[in-house]
Order: C-alpha cells, then sequence, then structure tokens
C-alpha cells in the first residue's frame, strides 16, 4: 500500500514537472511564441485539436525545431539516468555512472570511428552510430570492469580509477580522430561536451527504441535488481542467476547509453546525480527508483539545455559544461562522504 | 534431510576440502567448527550447492542438489552469508520482503500472505518496530537480526548460517541462537551453523563436526567433540574443560600462557 502511494505521489509530481520543463523548454526561444500559441501548434500538428489562424512560421519552428529538440533532451536525460540508477545497484558503486565507467567516451570513439570512415552506412542507415557506439560502450565497459576488479572496500576506488584510466586512453583516441580529420571537426568536436544543436525528430526516432527497449528489460528485473544490494551470494540463494542478469543488465544498460551518445555526444553526472538524490528522496526499491529516475533525468536534462542555450545567447553552450559545473561537485560531495564512512 | 558423502574441493593445486562425510536429520542443528582457513565457509558453499565438490556428492531431501533449480532450492534452503547489504536506503521491511522473492515474481508486489509471512517473522526476531527505518539508522545487532528475519521469510525446510553472531555483544549473541533454536523447535527447522564460540556450539548444537586443515577431525555429539585432547590437536591450545553447573553440558575456559 505504502509503495502505491508513494508510487502515486512521486511519479504524479515529477510527471508535471515534467510537462512543465517540457513547456519551458519550447516556449523559449530567439522568436516570441506566445505561451498557448506553443500549446495550440502542438495539438494541432498531432491532429487532436484544429487549431485555425496559427502563423505557420511559429509553427515550424516549434514544431521543426524546439519540440524535438527538447524531446529529445528529454529522452537523453531519462536515458542517462536510468542507465546510472542500473550500473550503481549492479555494480554497488554509488559513484558508477556511464560517464565515470568510461561508457560514454567509448561509445563516442565508436560512432567518431563511424563518422569519420562512413562504415556501416550502407548497411544500418540511422542505426549505424549507436551500433558503432554500442561496440565502443561495450569495450570501454569491459576494459574497466576488468581493470577495477578490486575487493572489498577498495572496490570503489579500483573502479573509479579504471574509469578515469580507460576514459583518458579513449579521449586520446577521440583527439586524434579530430587531428586526422579536419573536415568533420564540427562534427566530431561536439561529441567531447555533448550538444544537442540541429537535432530533430528523425534522431527521436532512433533513440526512442533503444530507451524503451532499454527501461522495460531493466525495469522487468527490478526486484532482482534490489536483490543485489544483499551481495551476489545472498542474491544466489534466494533464486537470482546473478551471473546471467549482471552481463545481460549491463549490457542493456550500455545499449541505451550508446544511442543517447550517438545523438548527444557525451554528457557527464546525469546518472550520478539522478539516482543518488531519488534514492535519498524515494528509498533504494528500484521498482520505483528506475521509472523516477527516468523522469527526474528528463527535467534535469531540459533545464540544462535550456541553461545551456540561454546563458551566452545567443551562442551556445555545450551541454555537458552546465552539467559537469552541478555534477562534479556533487561527486566531491559523494566521495568525500564515502571515504569519510570509510575512514 | 542433508547427506554429503567424500566430499573433495580443490582450489588450483590445493585440496581445500578433503574426505567431508556428513549427515544432518530433519530437525537437527549441525554445528561447525575449526580454526581460521580450515575450510568451515568452503563446506558451507558445497553444502549449499553454490559452488560444486570436485569429488562427492551432496544429497538434499533424498535428490542431488545440483539437480535442484536455483528458484526451487531456495524454496527449501536459506543461507545467511557474512555478507553486508551495500545500500542502504532499503527499510528493514523491504529487506526481509525480498526472502519472499523465490515464491513468485515479485514485480507485482507482495500477496497477502507475503505480508503476513514479513510480519510473523518481524515479530518474532523483534525488528517490526523499526520496519520503516532505513538500513543507515540501525545498528549491527539490529542489522544482524534484520537479516535473519529475512531468511526466515524465505521458509527454508534446511537453514545454514555463517558465523551469525560475529561482531554481535553477547546480549545479541544468545538473542539470535535462542531464537534459531526455538524456530527449530517449533517449526521443525534443520539448522546448518558455522561457530567460532566452541561454549556456544556446546550449548546451542546437536552435533558438531570439527574441521582442521580441511579436514574432518570429529563428527559427533557435544561430548564426543567438546574433550581436552581434541581442543588442543585442533587449536593447538590447553583448555580446562568444565561442566556448566545448570546446562551440564562441557564448556571449555581458556588459560593465558603468561
Amino acid at each position: 500500500m505504502i509503495l502505491k502511494r508513494k508510487m502515486f505521489f512521486w511519479s504524479g509530481g515529477l510527471f508535471l514537472a515534467l510537462l512543465f520543463s517540457i513547456s519551458f523548454g519550447v516556449f523559449l526561444g530567439s522568436t516570441d511564441v506566445g505561451f498557448w500559441t506553443v500549446w495550440k501548434i502542438v495539438l494541432r500538428e498531432t491532429g487532436l485539436m484544429a487549431c485555425p489562424g496559427l502563423d505557420e512560421a511559429d509553427a515550424a519552428i516549434i514544431w521543426q525545431l524546439r519540440l524535438p529538440r527538447v524531446l529529445l533532451v528529454g529522452l537523453v536525460g531519462a536515458i542517462l539516468a536510468t542507465a546510472g540508477t542500473v550500473y550503481q545497484g549492479l555494480l554497488k558503486n554509488h559513484l558508477a555512472d556511464p560517464y565515470i565507467l568510461g561508457v560514454s567516451s567509448g561509445a563516442a570513439v565508436g560512432a567518431v570511428l563511424a563518422i569519420v570512415t562512413g562504415w556501416g552506412t550502407a548497411v544500418f542507415f540511422n542505426w549505424t552510430l549507436p551500433l558503432f557506439a554500442f561496440v565502443g560502450a561495450c569495450l570501454a565497459l569491459f576494459l574497466v570492469l576488468r581493470l577495477g576488479n578490486g575487493r572489498g572496500a577498495s572496490q570503489a576506488t579500483a573502479l573509479i580509477l579504471a574509469g578515469v584510466v580507460v576514459q583518458a586512453f579513449f579521449s586520446a583516441l577521440l583527439t586524434l580522430a579530430i587531428s586526422l580529420s579536419p573536415d568533420e571537426l564540427q562534427r566530431i568536436q561536439f561529441w567531447l561536451m555533448g550538444s544537442f544543436s540541429f537535432r530533430g525528430w528523425q534522431h527521436i526516432g532512433v533513440v526512442l527504441p533503444f530507451f524503451l527497449a532499454g527501461f522495460l528489460i531493466c525495469w522487468w528485473f527490478a526486484q532482482e535488481l534490489n536483490l543485489f544490494a544483499l551481495g551476489e551470494r545472498s542474491a544466489v540463494h534466494l533464486g537470482v542467476h546473478v551471473e546471467k542478469l549482471r552481463v545481460g543488465l549491463l549490457i542493456a544498460a550500455s545499449l541505451m547509453t550508446s544511442a543517447a551518445v550517438a545523438v548527444s555526444g557525451m554528457i557527464g553526472f546525469v546518472g550520478l546525480i539522478i539516482p543518488h538524490v531519488m534514492r535519498m528522496l524515494t528509498g533504494a526499491d528500484h521498482r520505483l527508483l528506475l521509472p523516477l529516475s527516468a523522469l527526474a533525468g528528463a527535467s534535469f536534462l531540459i533545464w540544462a539545455d535550456i541553461f545551456a542555450r540561454i546563458l551566452l545567447a545567443p551562442a551556445e553552450l555545450p551541454i555537458g559544461v552546465i552539467t559537469a559545473f552541478v555534477g562534479a561537485p556533487f561527486f566531491a560531495g559523494i566521495l568525500r562522504k564515502y571515504l569519510k564512512g570509510r575512514a | 534431510m542433508l547427506k554429503a558423502t567424500r566430499l573433495a574441493k580443490k582450489l588450483g593445486q590445493w585440496w581445500v576440502l578433503n574426505d567431508i562425510t556428513l549427515e544432518v536429520k530433519a530437525g537437527e542443528m549441525l554445528g561447525i567448527i575449526g580454526p581460521n582457513g580450515s575450510g568451515k565457509s568452503t563446506l558451507l558453499r558445497l553444502l549449499s550447492g553454490e559452488e560444486k565438490p570436485d569429488q562427492g556428492e551432496v544429497l538434499f531431501l533424498e535428490k542431488p542438489l545440483h539437480e535442484y533449480s536455483l528458484q526451487e532450492r531456495a524454496k527449501q534452503l536459506a543461507v545467511l552469508t557474512q555478507e553486508q547489504v551495500s545500500d542502504l536506503s532499503f527499510t528493514a521491511e523491504e529487506i526481509v520482503m525480498m526472502g519472499r522473492h523465490p515464491y513468485h515474481r515479485s514485480f507485482f508486489g507482495p500477496t497477502p500472505e507475503d505480508e503476513r509471512i514479513v510480519c510473523r517473522v518481524m515479530d518474532e526476531t523483534e525488528t517490526r518496530d523499526m520496519k520503516l527505518h532505513r538500513f543507515n539508522e540501525l545498528s549491527g545487532g539490529e542489522r544482524q537480526r534484520v537479516s535473519i528475519a529475512r531468511v526466515m521469510a524465505q521458509e527454508p525446510k534446511l537453514l545454514m548460517l555463517d558465523e551469525p553472531t560475529t561482531y554481535l555483544d553477547i546480549h545479541y549473541q544468545l538473542a539470535v541462537l535462542d531464537r534459531l533454536k526455538a524456530w527449530q523447535k517449533e517449526s521443525f527447522l534443520t539448522v546448518i551453523i558455522v561457530l567460532h564460540d566452541l561454549n556456544l556450539a556446546a550449548q546451542y548444537c546437536d552435533s558438531l563436526l570439527v574441521l582442521k586443515e580441511g579436514r574432518q577431525v570429529r563428527n559427533g555429539t557435544i561430548r564426543q567433540v567438546i574433550e581436552p585432547r581434541l581442543v588442543e590437536e585442533v587449536y593447538g591450545i590447553r583448555p580446562v574443560i568444565v561442566n556448566h553447573p545448570i546446562l551440564h553440558i562441557p564448556q571449555v575456559l581458556l588459560t593465558s600462557n603468561c
């Protein structure tokens, strides 16, 4: 009963917050379009309501430019927060996050490889970038987990150090790729700090299936994910196929992350902050934590994008700059708490 | 209930366990004792089916243990390892409810029966008052009682515990073991327990298995095991064994060498 009430309360609240964030994100921009006009345009384009007397230029700006961008930002935020929640639960490490684990940089290298070489486009079309990114992400994750396979109290620290090393290596690869192909400079550079410029509906089409599949898989195994907190041996004795589940969920989370990185580049700390805050607010039960983190992650990133657009307007900041400004101090705080707790 | 014949386990080139044969009857409490590194925990891993022996076989309810599916096994056999709960934002009740996992796809939430069982075991372990408390608000003793409630919520026929009294003060040591003893009597629970403390082992167990360097030194009643020669041989100390004035069982007094 408590679970249901909590679920209702939090998911309702966060859903409203998300709607508000989306509206605000769409409303905001260099051309002034009235708040209600925005909603009228959306209602007309989705065919829900006939709204006569709308300006066609406004409609195009909202429907072709702003709305898809904001929705994509929300989708990426939801993916990063979900993946972060899953990584933290599986690895029993509250500092884990797609960025810190090196998954994002691995995915970025994979995607850049696809851009520079042009491989695979003929076969996979729109899916080329996510698939190449996925291979890179898996490679990075594998390296980090192998390197950081420490035991006991040092486990968390070992994992982070391994993440730093792997990330440094993949960042070097990225820089190399940029130096080798000056033509693609613009396109590649945005991977370094993340950006949503010139994103449209087709990018949502690429990311959405990955998010839905990844999220539903992870959510379906939410209770098993809870059992990981008891320790792996205890989970086995409660009937969980620990090894299979761990590999399966790591792949699902990395696949989602790869799709997100393929369209938006490397955006750090979302997957770290959101699960952490939501866990403090609503408890650790992943059946609740996963959907709430996804909602909160979407809102959070939409606001980060809003700030990225307005701080230096009309120029645009990479969105990763905003999340890092918020996230790095947050990370330092958790790390400090963690080290104190162990000392 | 559980029968193991000639178990042996190799770790690399080393035989860490050798030629272990034991039987636990339904409703019995078997204690496994021995010095550090004698293979107690390894033996528990073999007996619980977590690892496969390199030689020998474990029969659980007349059927080879490795033929059970994980879920099927979890409904009959519960194990309390020495692992610590890593996510401290779970509430005590959530942790205990995890013990119900083998019985259903708990994604859809607990059934009334689950609620009833969780309520009962939390009553019995005196943890009901803290059911909405998060784990980081609980003391070590409280956490251990919640963990014990969790394995009992699993409603096992056979319960294995790996040193459940470590880090507990004497009050909680007795409370935990008293509770186990009560369950053993009330619900005919079979228990295999690894213990460090010989005196507690002598008070609570029906029989004892003594390990030293991966070999089974003796397997028998309390009186057959807790005797000066054996304790000296296994632990390398010279004990004084006295009779407990009330319980009339052997107890070990330690004498310093100074």
